[in-house]
Protein backbone atom coordinates (compact mmCIF):
# COMPACT_ATOMS: atom_id res chain seq x y z
CA UNK A 1 0.00 0.00 0.00
CA UNK A 2 1.32 3.16 -1.14
CA UNK A 3 0.76 6.51 1.31
CA UNK A 4 -0.16 9.78 -0.40
CA UNK A 5 2.25 12.00 1.11
CA UNK A 6 2.32 15.84 1.24
CA UNK A 7 5.14 18.10 2.69
CA UNK A 8 4.50 21.52 4.31
CA UNK A 9 7.73 23.63 5.15
CA UNK A 10 8.56 27.52 4.60
CA UNK A 11 12.36 26.10 3.75
CA UNK A 12 12.74 24.59 0.56
CA UNK A 13 16.18 22.81 2.30
CA UNK A 14 13.62 21.32 4.90
CA UNK A 15 11.20 19.91 2.30
CA UNK A 16 14.30 18.33 0.42
CA UNK A 17 15.90 17.05 3.68
CA UNK A 18 12.67 15.40 4.62
CA UNK A 19 11.97 14.40 1.08
CA UNK A 20 15.19 12.24 0.30
CA UNK A 21 15.02 10.88 4.41
CA UNK A 22 11.53 9.59 2.74
CA UNK A 23 13.01 7.77 -0.48
CA UNK A 24 15.56 6.19 1.52
CA UNK A 25 13.69 5.02 4.55
CA UNK A 26 10.15 5.02 4.65
CA UNK A 27 9.72 3.74 0.28
CA UNK A 28 5.97 2.97 1.35
CA UNK A 29 5.19 6.98 1.67
CA UNK A 30 4.23 8.80 -1.88
CA UNK A 31 5.18 12.36 -1.81
CA UNK A 32 2.68 13.70 -4.10
CA UNK A 33 3.13 17.60 -3.21
CA UNK A 34 5.83 19.74 -1.14
CA UNK A 35 4.29 22.68 -0.56
CA UNK A 36 6.29 25.73 0.68
CA UNK A 37 3.76 28.63 1.14
CA UNK A 38 1.42 28.06 3.87
CA UNK A 39 -1.17 29.86 3.07
CA UNK A 40 -1.52 27.18 -0.01
CA UNK A 41 -1.48 24.36 1.93
CA UNK A 42 -5.34 24.11 1.98
CA UNK A 43 -6.31 24.15 -1.58
CA UNK A 44 -3.28 21.55 -1.78
CA UNK A 45 -4.91 18.96 0.84
CA UNK A 46 -8.05 19.34 -0.44
CA UNK A 47 -6.98 18.89 -4.00
CA UNK A 48 -4.69 16.10 -3.34
CA UNK A 49 -6.75 14.50 0.04
CA UNK A 50 -3.73 13.00 1.09
CA UNK A 51 -3.44 10.27 3.98
CA UNK A 52 -0.37 11.68 5.68
CA UNK A 53 0.72 15.24 5.99
CA UNK A 54 4.11 16.26 7.50
CA UNK A 55 3.91 20.04 8.89
CA UNK A 56 6.68 22.43 9.82
CA UNK A 57 4.78 24.65 12.93
CA UNK A 58 6.97 27.98 12.60
CA UNK A 59 6.48 29.63 9.29
CA UNK A 60 6.15 32.97 7.69
CA UNK A 61 2.57 34.29 8.07
CA UNK A 62 0.90 31.31 9.27
CA UNK A 63 1.95 28.57 11.75
CA UNK A 64 1.21 24.83 11.17
CA UNK A 65 -1.64 24.80 13.85
CA UNK A 66 -3.80 27.75 11.47
CA UNK A 67 -3.15 25.78 8.57
CA UNK A 68 -5.17 22.75 10.80
CA UNK A 69 -7.72 24.85 12.17
CA UNK A 70 -8.73 25.94 8.92
CA UNK A 71 -10.47 22.31 8.20
CA UNK A 72 -13.74 21.23 10.14
CA UNK A 73 -13.00 17.77 8.48
CA UNK A 74 -9.10 17.17 9.17
CA UNK A 75 -9.33 13.21 8.21
CA UNK A 76 -5.59 13.15 6.96
CA UNK A 77 -2.81 12.00 9.73
CA UNK A 78 -0.06 14.70 10.71
CA UNK A 79 3.68 14.81 11.97
CA UNK A 80 4.70 17.77 13.37
CA UNK A 81 8.31 18.97 12.47
CA UNK A 82 9.84 22.05 14.58
CA UNK A 83 12.98 22.68 15.48
CA UNK A 84 12.30 24.32 19.00
CA UNK A 85 9.11 24.55 20.56
CA UNK A 86 8.42 23.40 23.91
CA UNK A 87 4.20 24.70 24.12
CA UNK A 88 3.64 23.05 20.88
CA UNK A 89 5.24 20.13 21.31
CA UNK A 90 3.43 19.38 24.62
CA UNK A 91 0.57 20.06 22.65
CA UNK A 92 0.53 17.83 19.88
CA UNK A 93 1.77 14.96 22.62
CA UNK A 94 -1.19 15.28 24.49
CA UNK A 95 -3.30 14.49 21.39
CA UNK A 96 -1.13 11.48 20.87
CA UNK A 97 -0.01 12.76 17.38
CA UNK A 98 3.03 12.58 15.70
CA UNK A 99 6.10 14.61 15.46
CA UNK A 100 9.94 15.22 14.94
CA UNK A 101 12.08 17.54 15.95
CA UNK A 102 14.66 19.14 13.55
CA UNK A 103 17.29 18.49 12.68
CA UNK A 104 15.63 15.06 12.20
CA UNK A 105 16.61 11.69 13.05
CA UNK A 106 16.71 8.99 10.82
CA UNK A 107 15.21 6.36 13.44
CA UNK A 108 13.04 9.21 14.80
CA UNK A 109 11.30 9.35 11.23
CA UNK A 110 11.01 5.47 11.06
CA UNK A 111 9.70 5.42 14.08
CA UNK A 112 6.89 7.62 13.13
CA UNK A 113 6.08 6.50 10.43
CA UNK A 114 5.35 3.46 11.27
CA UNK A 115 2.93 4.76 13.87
CA UNK A 116 1.47 6.85 11.47
CA UNK A 117 1.01 3.86 9.36
CA UNK A 118 -0.80 2.16 12.38
CA UNK A 119 -2.96 5.21 12.62
CA UNK A 120 -3.96 5.45 9.21
CA UNK A 121 -5.37 1.63 9.28
CA UNK A 122 -7.45 2.68 12.17
CA UNK A 123 -8.90 5.91 10.99
CA UNK A 124 -8.09 7.41 14.28
CA UNK A 125 -7.34 10.95 12.80
CA UNK A 126 -9.85 12.86 12.97
CA UNK A 127 -10.45 12.73 16.50
CA UNK A 128 -7.19 13.22 17.25
CA UNK A 129 -6.59 16.23 15.00
CA UNK A 130 -9.92 17.99 16.51
CA UNK A 131 -9.50 17.29 20.35
CA UNK A 132 -5.62 19.49 18.97
CA UNK A 133 -7.97 22.14 17.29
CA UNK A 134 -10.30 22.59 20.55
CA UNK A 135 -8.04 22.44 22.82
CA UNK A 136 -5.77 25.23 21.47
CA UNK A 137 -8.74 27.22 21.92
CA UNK A 138 -8.43 26.62 25.65
CA UNK A 139 -5.82 28.17 28.21
CA UNK A 140 -6.44 26.24 30.90
CA UNK A 141 -4.37 22.70 31.34
CA UNK A 142 -7.25 20.98 33.83
CA UNK A 143 -10.03 21.90 30.95
CA UNK A 144 -8.43 19.83 28.04
CA UNK A 145 -8.40 16.68 27.30
CA UNK A 146 -5.66 14.14 26.30
CA UNK A 147 -5.23 10.74 24.55
CA UNK A 148 -4.88 7.81 26.32
CA UNK A 149 -3.77 4.85 24.22
CA UNK A 150 -5.67 1.89 25.90
CA UNK A 151 -6.07 -1.37 24.71
CA UNK A 152 -8.99 -1.26 22.65
CA UNK A 153 -7.79 2.11 20.50
CA UNK A 154 -7.53 5.75 21.98
CA UNK A 155 -9.35 7.35 24.61
CA UNK A 156 -10.24 10.92 25.60
CA UNK A 157 -10.41 12.13 28.47
CA UNK A 158 -11.05 15.41 30.50
CA UNK A 159 -7.93 16.19 32.06
CA UNK A 160 -9.59 17.58 35.26
CA UNK A 161 -11.32 14.05 35.52
CA UNK A 162 -8.06 11.98 36.03
CA UNK A 163 -7.98 11.40 39.59
CA UNK A 164 -3.81 9.89 39.55
CA UNK A 165 -1.90 7.27 36.78
CA UNK A 166 -1.08 4.21 38.91
CA UNK A 167 2.18 2.29 37.25
CA UNK A 168 0.97 -1.45 37.37
CA UNK A 169 3.28 -4.22 35.89
CA UNK A 170 4.54 -1.92 32.58
CA UNK A 171 0.99 -0.98 32.27
CA UNK A 172 -0.93 2.27 33.78
CA UNK A 173 -3.73 2.24 35.59
CA UNK A 174 -5.62 5.97 35.37
CA UNK A 175 -8.03 6.23 38.32
CA UNK A 176 -10.95 8.70 37.18
CA UNK A 177 -12.89 11.17 39.30
CA UNK A 178 -16.05 8.50 39.07
CA UNK A 179 -14.05 5.96 40.66
CA UNK A 180 -13.59 3.99 37.77
CA UNK A 181 -10.59 3.14 36.13
CA UNK A 182 -9.45 2.60 32.32
CA UNK A 183 -5.67 0.17 31.48
CA UNK A 184 -3.43 1.56 29.02
CA UNK A 185 -1.12 -0.73 27.44
CA UNK A 186 1.43 2.70 27.64
CA UNK A 187 3.92 2.41 31.01
CA UNK A 188 3.82 4.91 33.86
CA UNK A 189 7.02 6.54 32.07
CA UNK A 190 5.21 7.63 29.16
CA UNK A 191 2.90 9.78 31.07
CA UNK A 192 5.51 11.10 33.20
CA UNK A 193 6.89 12.99 30.05
CA UNK A 194 3.37 13.68 28.91
CA UNK A 195 2.65 15.35 31.62
CA UNK A 196 5.55 17.19 32.86
CA UNK A 197 3.79 20.23 34.08
CA UNK A 198 2.52 21.82 37.31
CA UNK A 199 -0.69 20.19 37.31
CA UNK A 200 0.39 16.76 37.67
CA UNK A 201 2.88 15.69 40.11
CA UNK A 202 4.99 12.20 40.39
CA UNK A 203 5.09 11.73 43.82
CA UNK A 204 6.20 8.21 43.87
CA UNK A 205 7.63 5.79 40.79
CA UNK A 206 4.52 4.53 40.48
CA UNK A 207 2.09 7.50 40.90
CA UNK A 208 1.56 10.67 39.05
CA UNK A 209 -1.31 12.22 40.99
CA UNK A 210 -3.51 15.25 39.60
CA UNK A 211 -2.45 18.08 42.37
CA UNK A 212 -6.08 19.59 42.09
CA UNK A 213 -7.33 16.33 43.53
CA UNK A 214 -4.98 16.52 46.77
CA UNK A 215 -7.32 16.63 49.51
CA UNK A 216 -4.47 16.75 52.78
CA UNK A 217 -0.97 15.74 53.31
CA UNK A 218 0.01 13.22 56.36
CA UNK A 219 3.44 13.66 58.01
CA UNK A 220 4.23 9.76 58.03
CA UNK A 221 4.37 10.16 53.86
CA UNK A 222 1.03 9.98 52.06
CA UNK A 223 -1.11 12.66 50.14
CA UNK A 224 -4.60 11.93 50.42
CA UNK A 225 -6.60 12.85 47.19
CA UNK A 226 -10.30 13.27 46.54
CA UNK A 227 -12.28 10.44 47.19
CA UNK A 228 -10.01 9.36 50.51
CA UNK A 229 -7.20 7.88 48.26
CA UNK A 230 -4.00 7.74 49.88
CA UNK A 231 -1.12 7.61 47.81
CA UNK A 232 2.54 7.08 49.18
CA UNK A 233 4.87 10.11 48.76
CA UNK A 234 8.44 8.43 47.81
CA UNK A 235 11.04 9.81 50.99
CA UNK A 236 13.08 11.21 48.14
CA UNK A 237 10.33 13.59 47.07
CA UNK A 238 8.46 14.86 50.09
CA UNK A 239 10.43 18.16 50.23
CA UNK A 240 9.74 19.06 46.96
CA UNK A 241 6.46 17.86 46.83
CA UNK A 242 5.67 20.28 50.15
CA UNK A 243 7.05 22.87 48.50
CA UNK A 244 5.19 22.51 45.24
CA UNK A 245 1.89 22.00 47.51
CA UNK A 246 2.04 25.59 49.23
CA UNK A 247 2.46 27.21 46.06
CA UNK B 1 22.53 63.76 107.19
CA UNK B 2 22.55 66.18 104.73
CA UNK B 3 26.28 64.83 103.26
CA UNK B 4 24.26 61.25 103.40
CA UNK B 5 21.32 62.55 101.28
CA UNK B 6 23.33 64.69 98.92
CA UNK B 7 25.32 61.43 98.24
CA UNK B 8 22.46 59.60 97.55
CA UNK B 9 21.25 62.40 95.27
CA UNK B 10 24.10 61.99 93.21
CA UNK B 11 24.12 58.80 93.29
CA UNK B 12 20.24 58.36 91.56
CA UNK B 13 21.07 61.57 89.49
CA UNK B 14 24.01 59.06 88.21
CA UNK B 15 22.35 56.45 88.10
CA UNK B 16 18.96 57.99 85.87
CA UNK B 17 21.96 59.29 83.35
CA UNK B 18 24.17 55.85 82.70
CA UNK B 19 20.75 54.17 82.60
CA UNK B 20 20.33 57.10 79.91
CA UNK B 21 22.79 56.82 78.39
CA UNK B 22 22.49 53.23 78.18
CA UNK B 23 18.99 52.99 76.78
CA UNK B 24 19.90 55.97 74.53
CA UNK B 25 23.53 53.66 73.50
CA UNK B 26 20.66 50.70 72.67
CA UNK B 27 18.00 52.48 70.49
CA UNK B 28 20.68 53.80 68.29
CA UNK B 29 22.31 50.62 67.86
CA UNK B 30 19.26 49.28 67.20
CA UNK B 31 18.07 51.70 64.88
CA UNK B 32 21.83 51.74 62.85
CA UNK B 33 21.55 48.19 62.61
CA UNK B 34 17.74 48.38 61.50
CA UNK B 35 19.27 50.54 58.78
CA UNK B 36 22.32 48.57 57.84
CA UNK B 37 20.17 45.31 57.41
CA UNK B 38 17.61 47.40 55.15
CA UNK B 39 20.58 48.25 53.23
CA UNK B 40 21.64 44.82 52.74
CA UNK B 41 18.32 43.65 51.80
CA UNK B 42 17.95 46.43 49.10
CA UNK B 43 21.62 45.57 47.74
CA UNK B 44 20.57 41.93 48.09
CA UNK B 45 17.35 42.83 46.14
CA UNK B 46 19.04 44.48 43.37
CA UNK B 47 21.49 41.24 43.32
CA UNK B 48 18.96 39.34 42.85
CA UNK B 49 17.20 41.48 39.98
CA UNK B 50 20.25 41.79 38.28
CA UNK B 51 21.60 38.26 38.28
CA UNK B 52 17.38 37.71 37.14
CA UNK B 53 18.28 39.91 34.18
CA UNK B 54 21.60 38.35 33.32
CA UNK B 55 20.11 34.64 32.99
CA UNK B 56 17.47 36.23 30.85
CA UNK B 57 19.84 38.19 29.22
CA UNK B 58 21.54 34.37 28.59
CA UNK B 59 18.56 32.84 28.00
CA UNK B 60 17.37 35.59 25.27
CA UNK B 61 20.74 35.15 23.06
CA UNK B 62 21.01 32.78 20.79
CA UNK B 63 17.67 30.66 21.38
CA UNK B 64 17.35 27.26 20.48
CA UNK B 65 15.24 28.01 17.59
CA UNK B 66 18.29 29.07 16.09
CA UNK B 67 20.55 26.65 17.32
CA UNK B 68 18.47 23.77 15.67
CA UNK B 69 17.43 25.14 12.59
CA UNK B 70 20.87 26.36 11.95
CA UNK B 71 21.86 22.32 12.30
CA UNK B 72 19.15 21.49 10.16
CA UNK B 73 20.38 23.78 7.52
CA UNK B 74 24.05 22.19 7.70
CA UNK B 75 22.17 18.74 7.97
CA UNK B 76 21.11 19.74 4.21
CA UNK B 77 24.71 19.51 2.94
CA UNK B 78 25.68 16.89 4.61
CA UNK B 79 22.37 15.11 3.09
CA UNK B 80 23.72 16.59 -0.43
CA UNK B 81 27.24 15.18 0.26
CA UNK B 82 28.60 19.38 0.09
CA UNK B 83 31.69 18.27 1.93
CA UNK B 84 33.52 21.90 2.14
CA UNK B 85 29.92 24.09 2.62
CA UNK B 86 29.23 21.24 5.57
CA UNK B 87 32.39 21.75 6.70
CA UNK B 88 32.54 25.66 6.43
CA UNK B 89 29.28 26.29 8.26
CA UNK B 90 29.85 23.43 11.11
CA UNK B 91 33.51 25.20 11.87
CA UNK B 92 31.56 28.77 11.53
CA UNK B 93 28.71 27.46 13.75
CA UNK B 94 31.17 26.10 16.21
CA UNK B 95 33.03 29.34 16.41
CA UNK B 96 30.07 31.17 17.03
CA UNK B 97 29.02 28.78 19.78
CA UNK B 98 32.71 28.70 21.38
CA UNK B 99 31.98 32.81 21.49
CA UNK B 100 28.73 32.47 22.83
CA UNK B 101 30.12 30.85 25.89
CA UNK B 102 33.44 33.00 26.21
CA UNK B 103 31.45 36.29 26.16
CA UNK B 104 28.47 34.95 28.16
CA UNK B 105 30.67 34.91 30.93
CA UNK B 106 32.05 38.62 30.60
CA UNK B 107 30.60 41.79 31.42
CA UNK B 108 31.61 43.76 28.29
CA UNK B 109 33.83 43.21 24.98
CA UNK B 110 35.29 45.38 23.07
CA UNK B 111 33.38 46.90 19.80
CA UNK B 112 35.38 45.18 17.82
CA UNK B 113 34.51 41.55 19.24
CA UNK B 114 31.09 42.61 18.92
CA UNK B 115 31.13 43.17 15.56
CA UNK B 116 32.65 40.26 14.32
CA UNK B 117 30.68 38.05 16.64
CA UNK B 118 27.53 39.64 14.82
CA UNK B 119 28.83 38.99 11.95
CA UNK B 120 29.45 35.16 12.39
CA UNK B 121 25.92 35.06 13.64
CA UNK B 122 24.54 36.89 10.73
CA UNK B 123 26.34 34.28 8.15
CA UNK B 124 24.80 31.70 9.74
CA UNK B 125 21.40 32.89 9.55
CA UNK B 126 22.09 33.76 5.86
CA UNK B 127 23.20 30.25 5.19
CA UNK B 128 19.24 29.52 6.35
CA UNK B 129 17.39 32.33 4.72
CA UNK B 130 19.77 32.36 1.65
CA UNK B 131 18.85 35.52 -0.67
CA UNK B 132 16.06 36.54 1.57
CA UNK B 133 18.27 37.98 4.18
CA UNK B 134 20.78 40.57 3.38
CA UNK B 135 22.60 42.67 5.97
CA UNK B 136 25.25 45.15 5.71
CA UNK B 137 27.28 46.81 8.87
CA UNK B 138 28.44 49.88 9.16
CA UNK B 139 31.05 51.49 11.21
CA UNK B 140 32.40 54.97 11.59
CA UNK B 141 36.08 55.37 10.69
CA UNK B 142 36.27 57.87 13.44
CA UNK B 143 35.55 55.19 16.03
CA UNK B 144 38.38 52.99 17.72
CA UNK B 145 36.51 49.95 17.94
CA UNK B 146 39.29 48.05 19.30
CA UNK B 147 39.29 50.30 22.15
CA UNK B 148 35.73 51.28 22.98
CA UNK B 149 33.40 48.82 24.88
CA UNK B 150 29.97 47.47 25.28
CA UNK B 151 27.82 45.03 27.79
CA UNK B 152 27.91 41.87 26.60
CA UNK B 153 24.40 39.59 25.07
CA UNK B 154 22.48 42.97 24.02
CA UNK B 155 22.83 43.51 20.86
CA UNK B 156 22.57 39.56 19.05
CA UNK B 157 18.93 39.61 20.57
CA UNK B 158 17.87 42.51 19.11
CA UNK B 159 19.27 41.53 15.31
CA UNK B 160 18.16 38.10 16.07
CA UNK B 161 14.09 40.13 17.02
CA UNK B 162 15.40 41.70 13.34
CA UNK B 163 15.70 38.17 11.94
CA UNK B 164 12.82 36.20 13.41
CA UNK B 165 9.61 39.10 13.84
CA UNK B 166 10.84 41.04 10.79
CA UNK B 167 12.36 39.21 7.80
CA UNK B 168 11.06 35.69 9.11
CA UNK B 169 7.15 36.99 8.28
CA UNK B 170 8.14 38.87 5.42
CA UNK B 171 7.28 37.64 1.78
CA UNK B 172 10.04 39.16 -0.19
CA UNK B 173 13.81 39.68 0.76
CA UNK B 174 14.82 41.37 3.72
CA UNK B 175 17.49 43.72 4.53
CA UNK B 176 18.72 44.48 7.80
CA UNK B 177 21.33 47.34 8.50
CA UNK B 178 23.79 47.91 11.46
CA UNK B 179 25.28 51.26 11.95
CA UNK B 180 27.84 52.14 14.41
CA UNK B 181 29.22 55.90 14.82
CA UNK B 182 30.84 57.88 17.52
CA UNK B 183 28.87 60.85 19.07
CA UNK B 184 30.73 64.07 20.18
CA UNK B 185 31.44 62.73 23.90
CA UNK B 186 34.48 60.86 24.84
CA UNK B 187 33.65 57.24 24.96
CA UNK B 188 30.65 57.70 23.32
CA UNK B 189 28.70 55.98 20.77
CA UNK B 190 25.31 55.39 18.71
CA UNK B 191 23.94 52.19 17.36
CA UNK B 192 21.03 51.72 14.86
CA UNK B 193 19.83 48.53 14.27
CA UNK B 194 17.24 49.00 11.10
CA UNK B 195 15.68 46.63 9.15
CA UNK B 196 13.09 46.47 6.63
CA UNK B 197 10.93 43.79 8.04
CA UNK B 198 7.37 43.65 8.57
CA UNK B 199 7.28 46.09 11.65
CA UNK B 200 6.82 46.11 15.19
CA UNK B 201 3.23 46.27 15.15
CA UNK B 202 2.19 43.51 12.60
CA UNK B 203 4.76 41.09 14.18
CA UNK B 204 3.22 41.72 17.30
CA UNK B 205 -0.23 41.39 16.09
CA UNK B 206 1.27 38.03 14.78
CA UNK B 207 2.17 36.23 18.06
CA UNK B 208 -1.02 37.83 19.66
CA UNK B 209 -2.81 35.35 17.49
CA UNK B 210 -0.22 32.70 18.08
CA UNK B 211 0.24 32.55 21.92
CA UNK B 212 1.81 29.14 21.55
CA UNK B 213 5.36 29.75 20.00
CA UNK B 214 6.60 32.74 22.56
CA UNK B 215 6.55 33.27 26.40
CA UNK B 216 8.26 36.95 27.84
CA UNK B 217 8.40 38.78 24.69
CA UNK B 218 12.59 39.22 23.93
CA UNK B 219 12.38 43.08 23.90
CA UNK B 220 11.09 43.24 27.54
CA UNK B 221 14.32 41.63 28.83
CA UNK B 222 16.16 43.88 26.86
CA UNK B 223 14.34 47.26 28.18
CA UNK B 224 15.24 45.34 31.92
CA UNK B 225 18.70 44.65 31.21
CA UNK B 226 19.43 48.31 29.74
CA UNK B 227 17.43 49.84 33.43
CA UNK B 228 19.74 47.56 35.37
CA UNK B 229 22.82 48.71 33.42
CA UNK B 230 21.96 52.09 33.51
CA UNK B 231 21.41 51.46 37.26
CA UNK B 232 24.96 50.03 37.47
CA UNK B 233 26.59 53.60 37.04
CA UNK B 234 28.81 51.98 34.97
CA UNK B 235 26.77 53.05 31.59
CA UNK B 236 24.27 55.40 30.17
CA UNK B 237 22.42 53.82 27.63
CA UNK B 238 19.19 54.97 25.78
CA UNK B 239 16.88 52.70 23.93
CA UNK B 240 14.31 53.64 21.09
CA UNK B 241 12.51 51.04 19.14
CA UNK B 242 10.16 52.43 16.34
CA UNK B 243 7.75 50.90 13.78
CA UNK B 244 9.25 52.66 10.72
CA UNK B 245 5.62 52.70 9.14
CA UNK B 246 4.63 55.64 11.81
CA UNK B 247 6.98 57.68 10.30
CA UNK B 248 7.09 56.72 6.05
CA UNK B 249 5.62 54.98 3.86
CA UNK B 250 8.76 51.75 4.59
CA UNK B 251 7.85 49.03 6.73
CA UNK B 252 10.35 47.89 9.31
CA UNK B 253 11.52 48.28 12.51
CA UNK B 254 14.35 50.97 13.73
CA UNK B 255 16.32 50.77 17.05
CA UNK B 256 18.41 53.38 17.87
CA UNK B 257 20.51 53.53 21.24
CA UNK B 258 22.92 56.18 22.66
CA UNK B 259 25.73 54.67 24.78
CA UNK B 260 27.69 56.41 27.11
CA UNK B 261 30.87 54.37 29.32
CA UNK B 262 30.55 55.91 32.63
CA UNK B 263 33.33 54.09 33.99
CA UNK B 264 35.78 54.51 31.95
CA UNK B 265 35.86 58.56 32.04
Amino acid sequence: MSIKTIIIDDEPKAIAILADKIKRFCPELEVVASISKPQDAFDSINEYQPDLVFIDIAMPGMTGFDILQQFTHPNFEIIFATAFDQYALDAIKHCAIGYLVKPIDNEDLVEAVVNATRNIEDKNALEKNKLLIENLGVQKFQKKKIVIPSTEGLEFVKVKTISHFEGVDGYTKIHLSNRKAMLSSHSIGHFKKLLNIEDFYHVHKSYVINMSFVERYLNDGYVVLQGDISIPVSRAKRAEFLNQLKQ
Amino acid sequence: MTNYNYFIGIFIFMLVITIGIISLFLTFNKRKNQLLQEKLEERLAAQKRQHKSELNALRSQLNPHFVHNSLNAIQYYIQRNEVEISEHYLTKFSKLMRLFFDYSRKKQITLEEEISFLNKYLEIEKMRFEEKLNYKITIDPELDTDNTVIPTMLLQPMVENSVNHGIFHKPEPGFIEISFEKDSTKNGYNLHIIDDGIGLKKSKELHAQHKTTTKAHSSEVIKERISILNDSKEWHISYDIVDRSQKSSTTGTAICMKFKNLAEQ
